[in-house]
């Protein structure tokens, strides 16, 4: 498992690749909210930028592959320079689909509660809409000094996830196509993904702190 | 995008309109569109549907009168959303699947709705009845409706088939493992999932692994849960000699009680490759590291024989378990399977201690991650005391440096395991991760050689090369590099912070971006770390150390480095600070740990 070389040639492929490095990339914003809530709370805001300016996710939704979006928030107190405690995670998924026969953008947010729907005629709002800030209603518990990360994975959905969103979309419980799906069935659908040459990205970007407190 | 800047947008429809309504289906308008309009959208992760515990089922007979209905070949059936414009006109029944129904001209008729709403519009009228499921009703002021109406909010477990008509669907499949083939048929309550794929390993003694066999699940029942495994096992690599059987197996029944399965009782019968240690790297790695470059990490044995478990989970990531084992353990070749990029001559398998052994364990397992896949917060903690004992055990011959002489046929040792892993945040940046594992002797006889330890190699001392210290004494010469040692301790400390520096790239090059996707890159986490391990001989005698004594720190071997992590791929130089070693540069496959 020594191989100098390897590194080499990995460096090599990097900085040998300076054209597409130009194009635009999805970006993840997290940020927070306007200080409204009780004790000065701040809800996090979670923006994905670019993601149809992208060509890997502009190109697998041309090719009918169903763009998935995994979000993972986590909530955390930071204890001033000691470890910061880790106080709970919120998970969601937008699923974003073109429908040639209709013509026709879906965007399907899938949540705890369920699932719901939109859909746009046009790739500009489509495009407009994911650009939206997604406000979450997952404030800290207690007081302190509190930030903020958001991890975010984007795959391309393989035919058999397509058919596990379409079971879960169809209500059956067994069938977690949602945040709720094993980390270890992820994994293997980003090797799969992988394997399949389908396009997989992840990105994790974290809030500015903000104090709580009476 | 404004809400309501045009008209409605009907199924089917092709081509490009100028305006259109992208609304299809929301809650009462609030969900995302309400939220629209000033570019933020308020979600709620944490919330769940307010009738997911009560209603979370739906009754035998709706679901039948559904199917009746959709599939009545004198129904108009819908996929999707569906609009029928104000001055429309529908005669008959009219079913509608995965999507809402917007009524704002006139249906006469049946109307059925699976997993959608029925809205009707201020001047529509529907006259017939109403029947929705996994929605709701939304009667708008001015609307006519003549008929009897129902709706139930729990969404309905049905799927098409090719035909187009609603069928129930056999139980969802979760992702099979990775180049595996499966099959699942149902009949009744038993499931059963015919499965054929790789052990997900390559080594020198099987080869690579092919697993065959069903599995039957008994479902259904409210306290207990049934499961069947049968496995035949194929080993590719061929062996001249008559050590190795021809094939392997396994059979394994599994009973999981109460409502929340927490207890587990299983056992097994198994004839299979075991490897002797779990380290110094993954199933997986190994299984890359021997076919690329005909590195083999692990030593094996074959074991034949019979088991039972039983474990508990007491919740809270807390489970103990403890298992009985009786089984033959004999040592087995080296093959020659094949390699990518060298084919020279494998390393030989060590002997071990033949014989028949019972092995009594109890473990105990802690996992309270946040992520298990790349945790930051919590504890991961495996550990085990097992007892061993046989009265026909055939002691390989090893010098008096590492095992006193022992009489064949008399064998009983106990030793532990512990491997505890901590994950934290110590800053928005840093993350922090330690482990601590430790395995070895504790009492009774000295142990079997499959039973021994060794440290070195890229997982928990990367500084120092493969068995580096396997506690071989001088007078042996043994070109399979055994590991001997009686105990192991080590730490580890890592620091990581995830970096901005543009990867992957977004290019549209394929073969760049195949090595991307093959290598699963990520925006890569710095990491620095730091290893101390120590492995020994314990008992009274020169180079041993007492059983009742740690070595002393001076004679531990260390290690920093730093390396990035790359998602699927990470690249780490250690540089060992004992003994005036090089540096060492090792690639991992997955996390360190």
């Amino acid at each position: 498992m020594r191989r100098l070389p390897l590194l080499a040639l990995v460096l090599g492929l990097v900085s040998a690749v300076p054209v597409e490095a130009q194009e635009q990339r999805v970006e993840l914003r997290v940020s927070l909210g306007p200080d409204t809530f009780p004790m000065h709370a701040r809800a996090p805001r979670v923006q994905v930028r670019n993601l149809l300016a992208d060509k890997r996710w502009s190109d697998a939704l041309e090719k009918l592959f169903p763009v998935r979006l995994d979000y993972r928030l986590e909530i955390w107190r930071s204890r001033e320079g000691w470890i910061d405690e880790f106080q709970r995670a919120a998970e969601w998924a937008t699923v974003v689909q073109w429908e040639p026969l209709q013509d026709q953008y879906r965007v399907t947010l899938l949540l705890l509660s369920g699932p719901q729907e939109l859909r746009f005629p046009t790739r500009d709002e489509v495009a407009r809409y994911l650009n939206y800030t997604y406000e979450v209603d997952a404030l800290p518990r207690g007081t302190g000094t509190f930030y903020y990360t958001v991890t975010l994975t984007i795959t391309a959905l393989s035919a058999k996830d397509i058919e596990d969103l379409e079971r879960f979309l169809a209500g059956q419980p067994t069938a977690p196509a949602g945040p709720e799906r094993n980390s270890l069935g992820r994994r293997i659908q980003q090797f799969l993904l992988r394997v399949a040459g389908l396009p997989w990205d992840e990105r994790e970007e974290r809030s500015p702190p903000f104090r709580v407190q009476p | 995008m404004k809400r309501g800047s045009g008209g409605a947008r009907e199924p089917g429809s092709r081509g490009r309109r100028p305006v259109f309504v992208a609304l299809a289906l929301l809650c009462a308008g609030a969900g995302p569109a309400a939220a629209m309009q000033d570019s933020v959208v308020r979600i709620s992760p944490e919330k769940r549907a307010p009738d997911s515990t009560g209603l979370n089922v739906l009754p035998a007979a709706i679901v039948q009168e559904l199917l009746r209905s959709y599939n009545d070949s004198g129904t108009t059936r819908i996929v999707g959303g569906f609009r029928l414009p104000a001055g429309s006109r529908l005669t008959g029944p009219l079913g509608v699947f995965r999507g809402s129904l917007r009524v704002s001209g006139e249906v006469i008729g049946r109307i059925t709705v699976i997993n959608g709403d029925l809205i009707i519009d201020s001047g529509a009228h529907v006259s017939g009845e109403m029947l929705v499921v996994g929605g709701q009703i939304l009667i708008r002021e001015g609307a006519r409706v003549e008929g009897r109406q129902r709706f139930y909010p729990v969404q309905a477990r049905l799927t098409r088939n090719g035909a187009g008509l609603l069928v129930i669907p056999p139980p969802a499949q979760t992702l099979g493992d990775l180049a595996s083939v499966r099959a699942p048929i149902t009949t009744g309550h038993f499931r059963t999932d015919l499965g054929v794929e790789t052990g997900r390993t390559y080594n020198r003694i099987e080869g690579l692994p092919i697993v065959f066999g069903p599995s039957i699940t008994r479902e259904g029942l409210r306290d207990v849960e049934a499961r069947l495994d049968l496995r035949g096992i194929v080993w590719t690599a061929p062996d001249k000699t008559d050590r190795r059987s021809e094939f392997g197996y396994s059979g394994r029944v599994e009973f999981r009680f109460g409502v929340e399965r927490r207890l587990s009782v299983s056992g097994n019968a198994y004839r299979m490759i075991a490897p002797i240690e779990e380290q110094p790297l993954s199933r997986s790695e190994v299984g890359w590291a021997g076919f690329v470059l005909q590195r083999d990490y692990r030593d094996f044995y074959q074991a034949q024989g019979a088991a039972g478990h039983m474990s508990y989970n007491l919740g809270s990531g807390l489970t103990i378990g403890t298992s009985i084992r009786y089984d033959a353990e004999r040592s087995v070749p080296a093959g020659d399977p094949i390699s990518l990029f060298r084919n020279t001559v494998w390393r030989p398998n060590p002997l071990v201690d033949d014989g028949h052994y019972i092995t009594w364990r109890v473990g105990l397992d802690l996992d309270t991650r946040n992520e298990p896949a790349s945790p930051t917060s919590g504890w991961l903690v495996h550990t085990y005391w097992e007892q061993t004992r046989s009265n026909d055990a055939a002691p390989v011959s090893l010098p008096s440096e590492v095992r006193n002489p022992i009489a064949p046929g008399r064998y009983a040792s106990a030793r532990i395991m512990f491997d505890a892993r901590r994950y934290a945040r110590i800053n928005p940046s840093v993350r922090a991760s330690i482990r601590v594992v430790g395995a070895g002797w504790i009492s009774g006889d000295p142990l079997p050689v499959q039973r021994r330890l060794s440290l070195g190699g890229p997982d928990i001392l990367p500084g120092y090369s493969f068995r580096s210290f396997n506690c071989v004494p001088p007078s042996l010469v043994d070109p399979s590099q055994p590991a001997l040692c009686d105990r192991m301790l080590a730490t580890q400390l890592e620091l990581r912070t995830r970096t901005h520096i543009g990867l992957p790239l977004s290019t549209s090059d394929p073969y760049i971006g195949a090595l991307q996707r093959l290598l699963a890159i990520r925006e890569p986490d710095l990491v620095i770390f730091g290893d101390l391990g120590k492995s020994w001989i314990t008992g009274e005698g020169p180079g041993r150390v007492p059983n009742n004594r740690l070595p002393v720190l001076r004679e531990w071997a260390s290690d920093v480095g730093f390396g990035v992590d790359l998602g699927g791929i990470g690249f780490y130089l250690a540089q060992p600070l004992t003994d005036s070693r090089p540096l060492l540069f090792s690639v991992r496959l997955q996390r360190r740990f």
